[in-house]
């Protein structure tokens, strides 16, 4: 379903599905099956490839139970355990998935990942389904939407963050090529292919889906596919706007996105996330070490608790980070108004004032 | 390479005396809890229980030994000296800055599994290692110690039950049960008894003995590389925290209190000379 919005640019964009026809692409595929569908290739290439869960199901996880079922194992709902077995294989010369909701296994054994699996370097690749709002109706225990500044804490871990089947599969390969510690989130929604079919390599971490001179999008996971509609929106309205889909979040894509952020004039971050820690917080550092400094308006969730059912197209409206809200951030910012400032910073400056 | 029991006894009684000086020289240690299971370590690493090879630390077959607890590694260090993993002179670096002995053990040093110090993981690594080797058909044992109080988190009941219903037999948790916690007994804390009626009912193999009896403790650690498929098993080693000195022995106040003033020379000579250590 999409419906028109109206920006306040008076800019028309689809709004609320990212299902976003490209013509050429395949059909949309969902990002588990995608994710299933390789780790199936390389357990049967590999006999110490095992995946763990914690009681979770995927259509592509009961395939892989059947054609190895020595090496999937349920370890019940217990995340912590689960991702000490991991690491307790992995010594032995394994190399491990595992499988759970996002929210659930990163707080919930964030030890045990820290510890146990990435102090000493471990091939173990976590597979968190649920990023963002994918469990908006599900409410708060399940929201994906605190986990990035842990899981950008913990040293040697790649951080992948794929928007669609191409990159979550390229994700996998990449995170059982590197040989160590990786987590991958992934989210329910399946959404037309955002990358070009012919391409193979994702190695950069982020590609540029669209370019143009007036203002640089930098979106992760969902949000992709929203900064895409918005740009063709704004294109229409004769406004060039860089949109780059950051699938690896760290180590963060720096050689592709240094260019890019440091010579535009307007920079907006877009993602399905808390504020603190995540994407808009990574490009705001990396701005800060190059000494540029475009006008920057930073997407994401506010510093709150979504109570109650909060669907992923209820917070896009809310929270302007949907088509229309990124193509409102960019007008606003290429208009050359003040960045508006986030509600914490604004108390710091008063307390500093009083 | 087994020691005679009388020979095991004097070892222990070394390690006791290292283990202080050690401390003593760097003014930081856990002394108490690397006292309360000497003997454990002793069986272990000289009395023919655990296969390893201190010229090849990374051996392949060799036995998986993690210390859980991994404030007790001083005892751990003491050990891997005397087999030969460490150059004995470098205990003398202990704590000091660049030194690869931490006040926690970490995998930086040969013969050392995994990092640890924060309790409640032993157990798990143990498991998913014993799973591991079964499903490859190797021939080594998974064995790890756990402080009584380190039971208290719940990570480790994860794992007793997981262990349990994929009956990794080739797995030997050894419970150093000082009733101890850092600042307070178990008992009064939370109460972990009935701590063998725990471990039974999730189908543990449950092997109570004296902890600080060698032959006792031998006996009940025997054949590490049993069948590979049967119920784990547990041995709940009852000891003293604090054990060879008495004024350090069983009290709350000596989790990592080090002795300072006449306190040095009473527990230096305690430990002086005898086998027995305290006895």
């Amino acid at each position: 379903m999409t419906r028109p919005v109206s920006t306040p640019g008076g800019i028309e964009c689809r709004a609320g599905s990212p299902a976003v026809a490209i013509a050429g692409r395949a059909s949309p595929r969902d990002p588990r099956d995608a994710v299933f569908d390789e780790v199936a290739r390389l357990a049967a290439a590999d006999p110490r490839v095992w995946v763990l869960t914690n009681d979770m199901g995927a259509l592509g996880l009961d395939a892989l139970r059947v054609r190895f079922p020595a090496r999937v194992v349920n370890v019940g709902i217990a995340e912590q355990n689960m991702v000490t077995v991991a690491a307790g294989l992995a010594l032995g010369g394994k190399r491990v998935f595992t499988y759970g909701i996002l929210a659930h296994v990163t707080a919930r054994c964030y030890e045990q990942l820290r510890l146990d699996v990435c102090a000493h370097g471990l091939p173990v690749i976590g597979l968190g389904v649920g990023a963002g709002l994918s469990y908006g109706a599900d409410g708060p225990t399940h929201h994906g939407i605190y986990d990035l500044p842990l899981l950008r804490a913990l040293p040697g871990l790649a951080l992948y963050n794929p928007a669609d089947g191409a990159t979550a599969a390229a994700a996998v390969r990449l995170a059982a090529a590197g040989g160590g510690p990786a987590f991958i989130r992934l989210d329910k929604e399946a959404p037309a292919p955002l990358h070009d079919a012919a391409t193979t390599d994702f190695a950069a971490g982020a590609a540029v889906l669209r370019a143009g001179a007036d203002a640089c999008v930098v979106a992760t996971g969902c949000s992709v596919a929203r900064a895409l509609a918005a740009a063709d929106a704004l294109a229409a309205a004769g406004l060039a706007v860089t949109v780059v889909d950051v699938f690896r979040l760290k180590p963060l894509p720096v050689a592709t996105l240094a260019p890019l952020v440091g010579a535009a004039r307007a920079v907006v971050t877009v993602e399905e996330h808390a504020p603190v820690g995540g994407l808009g917080s990574a490009v705001a550092e990396l701005l800060a070490e190059l000494g540029a400094a475009p006008r920057l308006r930073r997407l994401a969730l506010p510093d709150a608790f979504h109570l109650g059912a909060t669907s992923r197209a209820a917070a896009e409206a809310a929270y302007g980070l949907g088509a229309d809200g990124v193509a409102a951030a960019v007008l606003e910012l290429v208009a050359g108004a003040a960045p508006r400032r986030a509600a914490a910073r604004t108390a710091v400056e008063a307390e500093v004032a009083s | 390479m087994r020691l005679a029991l009388a020979e095991l006894e004097e070892r222990a009684a070394a390690v006791r005396r290292r283990v202080l000086e050690m401390a003593l020289a760097a003014g930081k240690g856990h002394v108490p809890p690397a006292f309360s299971w000497v003997e454990i370590g002793v069986a272990l690493f000289h009395g023919g229980l655990l296969r390893l090879r201190p010229d090849e630390p990374a051996w392949p077959d060799r036995d998986r030994f993690i210390l859980s607890k991994g404030h007790g590694c001083l005892t751990l260090y003491a050990l891997l000296a005397e087999r030969g993993f460490l150059p004995a002179a470098e205990l003398a670096t202990f704590v000091a800055d660049g030194s690869r002995l931490a006040g926690h053990p970490d995998p930086a040093i040969p013969g050392v599994e995994v990092v640890s110090g924060s309790l409640g993981h032993g157990l798990g690594l143990a498991a998913g290692l014993a799973l591991g080797a079964r499903a490859d058909g190797a021939g080594w044992a998974a064995v790890t110690l756990l402080g009584d109080g380190e039971c208290q988190e719940g990570s480790i009941w994860e794992a007793a039950a997981f262990a349990s219903h994929h009956r990794l037999g080739r797995l030997t948790a050894i419970v150093d049960r000082n009733r101890l916690g850092a600042t307070e007994y178990t008992e009064r804390s939370v109460a972990l008894e009935p701590f063998a009626d725990r471990w039974s009912a999730l189908g543990w193999d449950v092997r109570p003995v004296a902890g600080h009896d060698l032959g006792a403790v031998l006996e009940a650690c025997a054949d590490l590389r049993r069948a590979p498929a049967g119920a784990p098993r547990v041995v709940v080693a009852e000891t003293v925290k604090g054990r060879g000195v008495g004024f350090m022995e069983a009290s709350p106040a000596w989790h990592h209190r080090l002795p300072k003033g006449a306190e040095v020379a009473a527990a230096r000579a305690a430990l002086a000379g005898s086998g027995r250590a305290g006895a």
